[in-house]
């Protein structure tokens, strides 16, 4: 399909990790396994999920940054090349990143000119000229003058160097952004300020976001369509709406139900899951969230769901959905009230 | 109902190279036993200094309390001399960190940890102590807490390193308890396991509770009454439930409306609302109202005089040249 921009498939990354002091053991620590994705040109894709969770991991995959231990990514139907040489180069002008502490990815030593227009010098040595222009361009869009192209970093408050990561990563005109939490270090009230320019963004040079965070509220706010990722998988995708309004999977249901609220009388309906994320050394077998599940049932401990549709566009994989096909998750909805 | 904790008028300055940073200037606040007031507010609006100051814990100089009083019990915390300070907290009152890993000793056992405290103001002896630790890391919901006291906090998660957090600061049963973005470094699930624990322990020791956050969506679950704090003083202050519902002050507004809501509107063309600009630096502050230059509402006299904190409605005050007698 020519409207998928990134298509990810069968990822894994498994890193080996030694322990023990005198009798070395290997560890295999599964950060993200067997996970497919597909992200649609123009559009928002929301990832969500708890620290350790692998959603980095996958970022970091995505950027070349780190090599997948199996799988493949495609951009723009074409496989991601895994040597250097011409065709990462041209790769890596498309998709840029933004992180999510601004004070630590910029480097102290540069002026905010030097920082922004350095990707360009980069991949364009020859065009100068067309590169200031674009970078002029870029700090009145994203709300800089031109007076603090000279200063350094630590002359900014954490949301002007927000900005400036934001310059940074579009200065090559790229596809597509991804975004590691990139408010969540930044105060409530700049936090606004932060999401309505990314979506403006968005719109003036038609981009494609990944958006990965641990907030929900901000993720629904954002995305089309939302994954959400439950140790090194993804356990429900869909649709925002469908998402948010009819979560199927148990852990969504839990995570929908912990975002703290404003709404007071919404504070009775939460499920709060009992312990903690297990480690992605040992990962729990048949369904990997039975250890935490409210609605555990026999066969979860044994099988690991399959991954199926269950409407348009959304996907889960948790044995519940054999007992739902129909209803549309209503049965579900029953179990838990 | 006699308040337990109760801060008059307390102002905490700094003695800066660039001039006086008014970091808590003029703070009244009171709590009751069994209740939790949230004090609300963006990074360096002051609110983590005005909970050092309480527990007398800010490194002076640079810092200095000038003025106000810290009513704990019918005595004043900041008359008290500090022998006698050094006994009153960890027992009567104590405080939460937000970062765990850093506020725990990492060279020593977290069952050793708790003991201290008991040791130190219960004079226990230590098989006692360590005794009793086991059973507040069972309090506060930590599974087979006998093998876990041996563990050193590197060996926990941030969820149980919290927790461990919340047992010392327990353990005396104080009468006050201040938690400083308690849930802000952790997971939603289990930040949301934290909220339940400390409302239940609350209920269980009938301790108050100071819950210092930023988080507007924490206020509504955990606080009953809250204190909005902007550039080193309160600026709205009630009870939870009337500020959600009629937000008076025009930054509490702005901040209400600029989360993004589970209920909310989705859609690419959907955006929040801002509040212009960014927090000023504390020292230097606009004189007059210190919101006028972020404010949708500013007009003449508010660039001109301070606005007092007045009581607008009945338990809801709000300091603004909008309301009441400020008008």
């Amino acid at each position: 399909m020519n409207d998928i921009l990134l298509d990810v498939r069968g990822l894994k990354k498994h890193y080996a990790l030694q322990t023990g002091f005198l009798s070395r053991r290997a560890v295999l620590i599964r950060a993200v396994d067997d996970l497919s994705l597909q992200i649609r040109r123009g559009e928002t894709l929301g990832l969500v999920g708890e620290s350790g969770c692998g959603k980095s991991s996958l970022a970091k995959m995505i950027m070349r940054l780190e090599e997948p231990t199996a799988g493949t990514i495609r951009f723009e139907g074409v496989e991601v090349p895994v040597r250097k040489g011409r065709a990462l180069t041209e790769y890596r002008q498309k998709v840029q990143m933004i992180f999510q502490d601004p004070s630590s990815s910029l480097n102290p030593r540069k002026t905010t000119r030097g920082i922004i227009e350095e990707p360009w010098l980069i991949h364009h040595p020859q065009e100068k000229k067309e590169g200031m222009k674009r970078l002029r361009e870029l700090i009145s869009v994203v709300g800089l003058d031109e007076g603090q192209l000279t200063r350094y970093p630590h002359e900014f408050s954490g949301w002007q160097r927000q900005r400036i990561g934001i310059a940074r990563a579009l200065i090559l005109n790229p596809r597509l952004i991804i975004a590691d939490e990139p408010v969540s270090a930044l105060d409530v009230s700049i936090r606004a300020q932060i999401l309505n320019l990314l979506k403006r963004l968005q719109q003036k040079f038609a981009l494609t976001y990944l958006f990965i965070t641990h907030d929900l509220a901000v993720v629904r706010h954002m995305s089309d369509r939302i994954a959400v990722m439950y140790l090194g998988r993804i356990a429900e995708l869909g649709g925002t709406e469908q998402v948010c309004e009819n979560p199927l999977h148990p852990y969504t249901r839990a995570l929908l139900t912990a975002v703290p609220g404003m709404d007071l009388l919404r504070k009775s309906a939460r499920t709060v899951l009992s312990g903690e994320i297990p480690s992605p050394a040992a990962p729990p077998p048949g369904c990997t969230f039975h250890t935490r599940c409210p609605l555990r049932m026999e066969i979860c401990e044994q099988r690991k769901p399959a991954w199926k549709e269950m409407d348009q566009g959304h996907w889960v994989s948790c044995h519940l959905s054999d007992s739902f096909s129909q209803t549309g998750g209503k049965h579900q909805q029953a179990r838990f009230s | 109902m006699e308040a337990i904790l109760k801060v008059r008028d307390l102002r905490t300055y700094f003695e800066t190279e660039r001039g006086i940073v008014r970091a808590v200037d003029g703070v009244d606040l009171s709590v009751n036993a069994g209740r939790t007031v949230a004090v609300v507010g963006e990074s360096g609006c002051g609110k983590t200094v005005l909970a050092l100051s309480i527990l007398r814990l800010l490194p002076m100089p640079p810092g200095r309390i000038l003025d106000g009083s810290v009513m704990l019990n019918g005595r004043d915390l900041l008359a008290l001399p500090i022998e006698e300070m050094r006994r009153v907290r960890g027992k009567e009152i104590s405080m939460i960190f937000q970062e765990p890993m850093t506020s725990l000793n990492p060279v020593f056992r977290v069952g050793e940890q708790i003991a201290e405290v008991f040791r130190l103001h219960q004079r226990m002896n230590r098989n006692d102590a360590l005794r009793q630790s086991v059973e507040m890391l069972r309090m506060v919901g930590i599974p087979s807490p006998e093998r876990r006291a041996m563990d050193y906090p590197h060996q926990m998660s941030g969820g149980m390193r919290q927790r461990v957090m919340i047992a010392i600061a327990l353990s005396c049963r104080p009468r006050v308890m201040l938690a400083d973005e308690p849930t802000t470094a952790l997971d939603v699930t289990i930040q949301a396991q934290m909220i339940e624990l400390i409302g239940c322990l609350r209920e269980e020791t009938g301790a108050a509770v100071v819950l210092i956050t930023h988080d507007l969506g924490v206020v509504g679950e955990a606080a009953d009454t809250m204190a909005v704090m902007y550039a080193g003083q309160i600026v709205e202050q009630g009870s939870v439930r009337d500020i959600f519902s009629n937000p008076l002050h025009p930054y509490t507004r702005g901040l209400m409306n600029s989360i993004p809501r589970m209920n909310g509107p989705v859609g690419k063309d959907v955006f929040l609302q801002t509040i212009p600009g960014s927090i000023p630096p504390l020292d230097c502050l606009p004189s007059a109202c210190r919101f006028q230059d972020r404010c949708p509402d500013v007009f003449a006299i508010c660039r001109k005089e301070a606005p007092s904190l007045e009581e607008i409605v009945a338990g809801h005050d709000c300091r603004c040249w909008l309301y009441g007698k400020n008008r």
